[in-house]
């Protein structure tokens, strides 16, 4: 067990002292697990890199160990692997499947390029035990990518996704989640050319005592770029979750368009949900909203159904999953989504 | 048969009674009308039936032989109550036709009846729908998602087609709905006239009145019954307002 000293960089300290919101928060004695490939002759490793994109540490295991533990104590923003070798690259066509397990302990890294002019659709069934994954998109000018994510972590695990969309291009994912002991993803999504969009929606489920960090940095790097980003959590008893949505927008990135929408419904006062939709907006023509709300089961809504025969356990169900299916039922692949989360809806509890 | 006795109504943990044992007999096949004004409780003594939880409720009501104020509240509307409210809530994510879909067989189910099958549903909702003029574009719509005022009511009366129910309360119904959707609205509570039905209609105006004939006429002023007669009341309180109730006797 190898355990980090505390990080010494100027903005944490100010971030400390309320003076540098970039450097917001996470989780607290942080505990992972991962194995060291031994047939890889490259030293493994892996960056902790903050929101503004600055490589905070570095952390390599000893060579001769084949499977390491790291205590982290401090706080940090993302887990990324810089030094890990692609496990798979590939230029996505067409309609892909796309089934992704990895074990406990396990790492892995993806490319995943759309060609210019293409239209994909990925749909993508991911379990995460106990590990981190770090995926790389380049989508190309012109390209379009529809992006299906259900995901169901177990343990511990992480996820980060890369994003970069060049002129003209699109990258919409619509994800349904669970929650797990603790489910820590970031995602990073640069709209680079002239024209780029991006739309991230999703819902998730976190049950009791789960744990579901999600942090969202979309940046706006160009003119004429558009992004969306919304979020639906359902919180059970004691349930956890933090949602932090940043878009930044760049001075030479005019007539660029957000907008940011996260909602939380708690059903136990012991559930705990946390909202940071943000801005940094450094030019004036641009067309930004964004906005947050948590609350609990509305009485009146239950009220109303049950004023039509419905019990109470009944009632909740069908506002619980109307919450969840909202998102998604506009969508082509909408009702997969929607039928992984109602099993956990059905299992939640209040 | 509705009846009502003695019934107090405040709300959680305030003091001021919004009804002030306040009586009232409505005899099966009866349709009467509650009037009054701003105020006065008439919404209150709604919620306060339909079983909702913000208020503390003591008297007695019962529905046919069955003590209403022990039920829950859908165990009330099991027992055949129905309230079509001032401002039906909206439910994004349920489906509008689903959700009918769902009370009527839940009802069928307490009545032990199969649930109707998808071809003898949509041709029930077909027919229902078309009674309050609304076309199958609010079907797939979440239930009274971005729907207007009028239309969220005229959904909730589609709803009580649907489940027929013994008592209907049509709270403040044709406030918001424009003269042909009035037409329509009474229409398809005159098809639920039957000697076996009783409807209580609270209501502002004789707009609905002059479509719904009701028997019998009462209005209510600080949370009691302060008049009953017939549409003779109506018109009475057309010309003279409520000021000659308020006067002492």
């Amino acid at each position: 067990m190898a355990t980090t000293t505390g990080i010494n960089l100027p903005e944490y300290h100010q971030y400390q002292k309320g003076k540098n919101e970039a450097w917001r928060r996470l989780p607290r004695n942080l505990e992972f697990l991962y194995t060291v490939d031994p047939l890889q002759k490259k030293k493994l490793g892996k960056s902790l890199v903050t929101k503004n994109g600055q490589a905070l540490r570095v952390i390599k295991p000893e060579e001769s160990v084949q499977c390491c533990a790291y205590h982290w104590s401090d706080e940090f923003l993302y887990q990324f692997n810089q030094e890990i070798a692609y496990g798979l690259r590939t230029t996505l066509q067409g309609h892909v499947d796309w089934k992704d397990q990895l074990e406990a302990g396990k790492q892995g890294r993806y490319l995943l390029v759309v060609k210019s002019g293409h239209s994909v659709t990925l749909s993508e069934s991911t379990e995460l035990n106990h590990a981190l994954r770090s995926i790389d998109i380049i989508i190309e000018a012109g390209a379009t990518l529809n992006h299906y994510q259900i995901i169901h972590p177990k343990g511990k695990s992480f996820d980060h996704i890369h994003v970069v969309v060049e002129a003209g291009g699109c990258y919409e994912q619509l994800y349904a989640q669970y929650g797990s002991a603790l489910y820590r993803r970031s995602q990073q999504i640069v709209l680079k050319g002239d024209g780029a969009s991006c739309k991230i929606s999703g819902a998730c489920v976190v049950s009791s005592l789960q744990s579901l960090k999600e942090h969202v940095t979309i940046v706006h790097d160009a003119k004429n770029t558009h992004s969306e980003h919304s979020v639906a959590s359902l919180l059970g008893h004691q349930a956890a979750t933090d949602i932090l949505s940043t878009v930044t927008i760049h001075s030479h990135a005019q007539k660029s368009v957000s907008r940011q929408k996260i909602e939380h419904l708690l059903l136990s006062e012991q559930a705990r949900a946390f909202s940071k939709p943000a801005l940094n907006v450094a030019i004036d023509d641009v067309d930004c909203q964004h906005g947050a709300t948590m609350g609990m089961l509305d009485e009146m809504i239950l009220f109303y159904m049950q004023s039509r025969g419905l019990d109470l356990g009944m009632a909740k169900s069908l506002y619980t999953k109307g919450f969840i299916k909202k998102t998604f039922e506009r969508y082509e692949y909408g009702k997969l989504l929607t039928d992984f989360l109602f099993q956990q809806v059905d299992a939640i509890d209040g | 048969m509705i009846t009502i006795q003695q019934l107090c109504v405040k709300a959680k943990g305030g003091d001021k009674l919004i009804l002030d044992h306040l009586s009232l007999a409505i005899p099966k096949g009866e349709v009467c009308a509650i009037m009054g004004p701003n105020g006065s409780g008439k919404s209150t003594l709604a919620h306060a039936l339909a079983g909702h939880q913000e208020y503390e409720v003591s008297g007695e009501v019962t529905l046919g032989t069955q003590d209403l104020l022990s039920l829950e509240p859908y165990e009330r509307a099991q027992n055949g109550l129905f309230v079509a409210f001032q401002y039906p809530v909206a439910i994004p994510g349920v489906n509008n036709l689903f959700f009918m879909k769902t009370i009527l067989n839940a009802k069928r189910k307490r009545q032990g009846l199969h649930p109707l099958d998808a071809a003898d549903f949509m041709e029930l909702v077909e027919e229902k729908s078309e009674m309050v003029g609304l076309d199958a574009s609010f079907w797939e719509r979440s239930l009274n998602d971005d729907f207007s005022g009028g239309e969220r009511k005229r959904n909730d009366i589609l709803q009580m087609l649907l489940l027929e129910p013994d008592v209907m309360i049509l709270d403040e119904t044709d406030s918001g709905l424009d003269i042909d959707s009035m037409q329509l609205v009474a229409n398809a509570v005159n098809s639920l006239r039957s000697p076996n039905r009783t409807i209580i209609m609270i209501t502002h105006y004789q707009r609905l009145l002059r479509y719904v004939k009701p028997s019998s006429v009462h209005v209510m002023l600080n949370g009691q019954i302060k008049a009953s007669s017939d549409m003779k009341l109506v018109d009475k309180l057309e010309k003279e307002g409520y000021q000659w109730l308020q006067q002492p006797a």
